[in-house]
């Protein structure tokens, strides 16, 4: 069972919930959590106890021109598509490697066998055992890389190679409705939308849920976070009914920002408060109906 | 100037920060400012600054190119060449055919190369949309990108040169770019060759390790690079830590302040909808700052 935390907008607490809900799950279940966030991954944040279990650098392709080789036809030049070669005469062809996206292209298409396969690294994935029926995996990119959407999709495929040892992956979404996220919705089983009761949420909740439902029908669920600021409560939750969309309410306490500031699981800093309570009733749905 | 509002992590307040500096310019102190939102994923500048907008002008960016399998030509699983060059994982087999995954797919004309019988054609779709919005007097520009595109730094480069053009034709002074969340593509476009960068950080673990994130990617690009703190008396302690820690000036802190989810609520910026608010206070003195030292109006 693939579980997707998103929700289009920024700090609305999916990280938040995606941790906790697995580290919930685990209780009763074997889980995976999966951060795909690789631009900030902050999910093992909370489970500072973990044991690495591996981790490996994420290369790309790169062209490496072998001069010797090479006849400056030109034709890896005309067929790159992010124009990431150049022929500067008297040099060569020169790789601007910033704009390179590693699609291998121009050696396809070069007659003289005169480039090389090389790698750029863009990132890093590992594995993390948390506590006895939960592992973490998370994906972060390199700094100066573009390559966030295949660094994405790389972290789901080494997840889901080994879904069948745990019950439930719980998948961590970055914030956005882009390709990467995408990809992640596309193999899901249940989508949970996080978000907070201001206008910006629902906006961005919208959008996401247009991206959830281009990818075909699934289950979907949301979570209003922050519930009781003091912003747009009833409107939200008008919002999700109307669409038909079970929704759960986690309430705005000082328990729920402690947990966050010591980077724990609220199961463990507040087992007791209603902010426990409450994503234990998301548990407890998510087990009854799954 | 181009000045862009940036944070490692989400939600810790780009978009509080450059609407209030957009109204604060525009509004208090006459500086007409044009304001973008690069945030092509989940556009919010606009409904920031207000609810009562319209639209001046939209145009459609239309530059995806996306691969597509003639299931009649293909030879099917004796061949699978495209699935062996692909590097993004976009070809799939379904059933007993190869199938392109639009979402991974970057069009980059791989698989056509290899396949033997010319059974992959290519198609352009919608990358996004780009408005000129008026939100009372102030000029924003946004950003949409199609749900589930891939081209999001590229549509990022095109809301900044269409905010310069506007900035140009209303002969406005400055440009206050509110960017994406992270470090990725279209942070990168939002950063290259910008003038100056504050990254809004919370005193808490996850806000400051994406500061980090974004102060080493800004020294990278060579962009200048300050902060603003934000709900500083979340953590007091670690809010004094932050200048050191990112080795960055910080101009100004900002409480947390109710005022300030009660004006998201009615969608106006702080400093218009409360500006007597402790927040407000705050917040004032650091948008002058901004203002008068480090854009130099």
């Amino acid at each position: 069972m693939i579980i997707a935390v998103g929700g289009g907008k920024g700090g609305v607490g999916k990280t938040f919930i995606a941790a906790n809900l697995a580290y919930g799950l685990s209780m009763y279940r074997k889980v995976l959590l999966v951060d795909v966030d690789v631009e900030n991954p902050s999910a093992k944040v909370l489970f500072k106890n973990s044991k690495s279990i591996w981790k490996r650098s994420v290369v790309e392709f790169r062209p490496r021109i072998n001069s010797s080789r090479c006849r400056l036809c030109g034709l890896c030049v005309d067929r790159c598509p992010e124009n990431a070669l150049v022929h500067i005469p008297g040099k060569g062809i020169i790789l601007i490697e910033t704009l390179c996206s590693g699609c291998g292209v121009c050696k396809l298409v070069c007659p003289n066998e005169a480039i090389e396969s090389s790698e750029s690294i863009n990132g890093w994935i590992e594995l993390l055992s948390a506590r006895s029926s939960l592992d973490v995996i998370y994906g972060e990119l390199i700094c100066g890389s573009r390559r966030n959407n295949i660094l994405i999709i790389e972290t789901l495929y080494e997840a889901l190679k080994n879904s069948n040892k745990y019950d439930y992956l719980v998948v961590d979404l970055p914030p956005g409705t882009g390709a990467g996220i995408a990809s992640v919705i596309r193999r899901s089983d249940i989508v949970i939308i996080v978000t907070e009761p201001t206008p910006l949420g629902l906006s961005d909740t919208c959008k996401f849920l247009k991206l959830v439902s281009k990818l075909g029908d699934r289950k979907v669920i949301a979570v209003i976070n922050k519930w009781g600021i003091g912003g747009i409560e009833d409107k939200l939750a008008m919002f999700f009914s109307e669409k038909g969309i079970r929704f759960f309410k986690v309430p705005y306490s000082y328990e729920a920002i402690e947990s966050y500031m010591y980077s724990k699981p609220i199961f463990e800093t507040a087992p007791q408060s209603i902010v426990a309570s409450s994503v234990l009733e998301i548990i407890k749905y998510l087990i009854q109906g799954t | 100037m181009e000045l862009v509002v940036v944070s490692g992590k989400g939600g810790t307040g780009k978009t509080f920060i450059a609407s209030n500096l957009l109204y604060y310019l525009n509004r208090r102190v006459g500086i007409p400012s044009v304001g973008a939102d690069a945030d092509v994923e989940a556009p919010d500048l606009v409904l920031a600054l207000g609810s009562g907008y319209r639209i001046e002008k939209c145009f459609e960016v239309r530059e995806s190119r996306k691969a597509k399998i003639d299931s009649n030509k293909c030879l099917g699983l004796t061949c699978l060449e495209c699935i062996r060059v692909c590097m993004f994982k976009a070809i799939d087999v379904v059933g007993d055919r190869p199938v392109v995954i639009e979402e991974n797919c970057e069009g980059c004309t791989a698989c056509s190369i290899v396949c033997k019988t010319n059974a992959i054609t290519y198609y352009t779709k919608l990358t996004g949309k780009i408005c000129l919005y008026r939100v009372d007097t102030v000029p924003i520009i946004s950003g949409d990108l199609e749900v589930g595109e891939r081209n999001s730094g590229h549509l990022v480069y095109k809301v900044r040169e269409f905010a310069k053009d506007v900035c140009r034709e209303l002969e406005c002074k400055h440009i206050v770019i509110d960017a994406a969340a992270g470090i990725g593509c279209p942070v990168i476009s939002s950063l290259v060759g910008a003038d100056k960068a504050i990254i809004v950080v919370e005193p808490t673990p996850q806000s400051i390790e994406g500061a980090l994130r974004i102060r080493k990617l800004a020294k990278f690009m060579n962009v200048c690079t300050y902060a603003i703190i934000n709900k500083h008396d979340l953590n007091e302690e670690l809010s004094k830590k932050i200048s050191d820690m990112l080795d960055v000036e910080v101009l100004g802190m900002v409480p947390y302040d109710y005022a300030a989810v009660k004006a998201y609520a009615n969608m106006q910026p702080l400093i218009a909808y409360d500006p007597y608010s402790e927040a407000s206070k705050h917040l004032l003195k650091v948008l002058e700052v901004i203002a008068f030292s480090v854009m130099g109006s």
